[in-house]
């Protein structure tokens, strides 16, 4: 097993060095439009265009040096402009798939239940999946801003060569570089290779005119060629060193993926073997298609094509083979790529079956670790985490577009039966009635589940909502919260609103201007995550000051505040509060509700789901501490 | 070569590079939202494809009832094959506003069979009352219910590329640059088509 990673460190380590790179890259850029500008100023005192030779030529140093920093910020923002969209765009535009949660095909399937366990076992947000249908190798790549518009693309290859294990192993590769914030870092470097690459093609265009029109003898003719050619010169010898920066830096983010795949899993030997796999490949089809290409540095493996070692931005297969897997012996087995592999083996169906068949209920989760006074992040992570089972029906609505909506509605139904036939006619229009209905037969199967399925549930239908258009969402919301806020409802309206935030990028709003204190709104919320736990009144008060001492928010009251999940508007309004705070008090602020829930050593539903509601809402990923 | 030469020069290049830039972000914005379109063209693909499912059990269950609507039958039964075909034309490529009308035409063609077929079903009190065909149109009904949402879906997207391709500047680049205007997904609602004129004349 590698040493185990704090996802938070980790995240701080790749920001730093995000940080760092850039500043080389800025440096380097800025030097090398001042190179250019000291060429410029040789070459027109040479050919006489200046009297007397100085290095101070105001007008000359803003077109130049102006010009060069134009022609790269702009040909890198317009490459990062690309990416504007999100994950889902960029894997569109290498020509992947989405896969439909309604997906027939087994492999496709074996994929969604693959990224869908992992991302409730590690409280992520579910990615979206798609495939590359083209591509016949065995690859993956992750895009995406934040945890929130990230997707997992695999090509078909992928499905069809690897098993359940090895695909597992592939896809904990990728979420591990949507929770370290590697999709980020790429952007930054592909955009400033881009601009440089703009810098030498217009220094190339610049000579080739030049040369083109020959009907100048004179010396400033030359002189231009000389210019365009120097331009051209530094502007390669940029993307040289982004390049380089680009692999050297990518390469640690490789390791470390393989690395925490590991830890996700559990079973080194999935990754292990499915990288053996594509090693194997490696002579037989391991062609990428231009696009894939370009954007190889996403990729599980790089393509092959380019210089392996300066340029590569992954490490040697056989040696990330040999970290995670220290028995391996070096011998790569070819793989035939087109053996049709077998479909799912016999004994992985048994045992899926088994699961279907037993509903163990969800029992409270013991943290992992032995006793400790202050839980890590990574404890309160894998306290958050499911790892039960869902009832099939009950997965198979999650996947359903109408279906999901009437999922959601079921488990936000308000306990006024009054205000529930208010929700139930607001709702009566969409999809010609075909939601109210799913929400009622759905209705008695939740009657019976244990407490912790909710949120996961939730969890599962919600992205499923991502295909509905802003004007279908807008009215399904409407129909959710009408009505005024009721204690009887509980914070599942929160919750919700917080998954919406989560899922769908629907800011959580106060209807007034907040009016509370920093220590005051962080003492309510606190009060209303220690209170929502079954732990006897002594406990629950020494676990909130405990947490206070976490919090670290100078001021906040000692004393619990009472009843405080009795008035949700004043909640939120707290809550919008810390929304407002800086990333790393908003996250300690977070490990403090984790710590306070983790007082007994007991995570239990209800204060699972309320430390996701706080979480999610102050806009703080509980699995990679990143920001939303 | 004077100094004023080499300043024109500049300019020239200098706007040279920042009117590609501008265009280029264009170009990328409209590919975007026409992979929206064609992404949500995938919602409303699934329906389709189950309410293509759905009908032969239909027409089986039917036939045991009614042989002498042969015809009625049949319609069903082609209408069924055409729609199927240009789905297949128009999930290659659901940007292809030539191949979303044939789909256009083709959905409407099989909803008006399908009407036409309830119609005359009205005359067999006991295929009305069989449980399979009651499950059925009880099935079909749902479909047609979320194809008609997802439909929406898409025809939103399609109005938000649409807009966007027709808006100053977009305009000249989705002119030449091949961006084609999406089609909308409109089917013709039958019982709208069907019902009997009333005149009063």
């Amino acid at each position: 097993m590698p040493e185990v990673m704090n996802f938070f460190r980790a995240q701080d380590e790749a920001r730093g060095r995000t940080t760092k790179l850039v500043a080389w890259l800025i440096f380097a850029i800025l030097a090398m439009a001042l190179s250019i500008y000291a060429v410029a100023v040789l070459v027109l005192t040479y050919i006489h265009y200046f009297h007397g030779f100085t290095w101070v030529h105001p007008i000359l140093f803003l077109t130049t040096f102006g010009l060069s920093l134009a022609v790269v910020l702009g040909g890198a923002y317009l490459r990062m402009a690309e990416f504007e969209g999100g994950g889902l765009l960029v894997a569109l535009r290498l020509g992947a798939r989405p896969v439909l949660a309604s997906t027939q095909d087994l492999n496709e399937r074996k994929f969604l239940n693959i990224v869908q366990e992992m991302a409730l076992a590690s409280a992520m947000p579910v990615p979206q999946c798609l495939v590359l249908d083209q591509d016949s190798s065995i690859n993956a790549f992750a895009a995406g801003h934040t945890p929130q518009d990230a997707v997992i693309t695999v090509t078909r290859g992928a499905l069809e060569q690897l098993t359940r294990d090895e695909l597992q192993g592939v896809v904990g590769h990728e979420f591990s570089h949507i929770a370290h914030g590697d999709t980020q870092l790429n952007l930054r470097i592909i955009g400033t290779v881009a601009g440089l690459t703009a810098l030498s093609q217009v220094g190339y265009v610049l000579m080739r005119i030049m040369v083109a029109s020959d009907d100048e003898d004179n010396r400033a003719g030359w002189a231009l060629i000389v210019m365009g050619l120097v331009v051209f010169i530094v502007g390669l010898g940029g993307v040289f060193i982004a390049r380089l920066i680009q692999a050297s830096v990518s390469r640690q983010r490789e390791y470390l993926a393989d690395a925490s795949s590991v830890q996700f899993t559990r079973n080194p030997l999935g990754l292990a073997n499915a990288l053996k796999k594509v090693a194997g490949m490696t002579q037989v089809a391991r062609e990428a298609k231009p696009a894939e290409l370009e954007a190889q540095h996403m990729f599980l493996v790089s393509s092959g094509g380019f210089a392996e070692f300066l340029f590569s931005t992954h490490p040697p297969i056989e040696d990330r083979i040999k970290r995670i897997d220290p028995s391996f012996d070096g011998v790569i087995r070819p793989v035939i790529a087109a053996t049709p592999p077998p479909p799912v083996s016999s004994q992985e169906a048994t045992v899926q079956q088994l699961n279907a068949a037993i509903l163990p209920a969800v029992a409270a989760v013991q943290t992992p670790t032995s006793r400790r006074v202050y839980p890590s992040d990574l404890d309160i992570q894998a306290a958050v985490g499911f790892h039960g089972q869902l009832p099939p029906e009950l997965l198979a609505a999650t996947t359903d577009l109408v279906s999901a909506m009437g999922l959601v509605l079921a488990l936000v139904f308000r306990q006024d039966p009054g205000q529930k036939a208010e929700q139930l006619k607001l709702a009566q229009t969409i999809a010609g009635g075909e939601v109210v209905s799913e929400a009622l037969r759905l209705e008695p199967l939740l009657k019976h589940l244990p407490a912790g399925t909710r949120l996961p549930l939730l969890d599962l239908a919600l992205p499923t909502l991502r295909g509905l258009s802003p004007l279908q969402l807008q009215a399904f919301r409407d129909a959710l919260s009408k009505v005024a806020y009721q204690e009887a409802d509980g914070f599942r309206l929160l919750l919700l609103e917080a998954l919406m935030h989560r899922y769908l990028g629907i800011e959580v709003t106060s209807p007034t201007t907040p009016s509370l204190s920093l220590e005051a709104a962080a003492g309510l919320v606190l009060s209303a995550v220690v209170m929502t736990s079954s732990e006897s009144p002594e406990d629950r008060l020494a676990a909130y000051k405990r947490a206070v001492g976490v919090a670290g928010f100078r001021g906040m009251s000692l004393a619990l505040a009472e009843n405080p999940l009795a008035d949700l508007a004043l909640l939120e309004e707290a809550l919008v509060v810390l929304a407002a705070q800086k990333v790393a008090d908003r996250r300690n602020f977070v490990h403090a509700c984790g710590v306070a829930v983790l007082y007994d050593n007991q995570a239990e539903p209800a204060e699972v789901e309320i430390l996701r509601a706080v979480s999610d809402a102050i806009g703080i990923s509980l699995a990679t501490g990143l920001e939303h | 070569m004077s100094s004023i030469f080499l300043f024109i020069l500049v300019a020239i290049l200098a706007s040279a590079v920042a009117l590609a830039l501008y265009v280029v972000g264009i170009y990328n914005g409209l590919v975007a939202l026409r992979n929206l379109v064609k992404n949500a063209f995938a919602q409303v693909d699934v329906q389709l494809k189950r309410r293509y499912d759905l009908i032969p059990n239909l027409v089986e269950t039917a036939k045991g009832y009614m042989a002498h609507e042969r015809q009625t039958l049949e319609a069903v039964v082609s209408a069924r094959a055409r729609a199927t075909q240009a789905n297949v034309n128009v999930a290659a490529n659901p940007a292809d506003p030539a191949a979303m009308k044939e789909l256009n035409q083709a959905e409407s063609g099989l909803s008006g069979a399908l009407s036409r077929l309830l119609v005359v079903s009205e005359n067999y009190p006991q295929l009305k009352a069989d449980s399979t065909m009651k499950g059925l149109m009880e099935e079909l009904t749902s479909t047609e219910n979320r194809i008609a949402f997802a439909r929406q879906a898409y025809n939103d997207a399609v109005l938000n590329y649409n807009t966007s391709r027709e808006t100053f500047p977009q305009v000249f680049v989705a002119n030449n640059f091949g961006f084609q205007a999406a089609e909308f997904f409109k089917i013709e609602d039958p019982a709208e088509k069907n019902a009997p004129k009333v005149s009063f004349s």
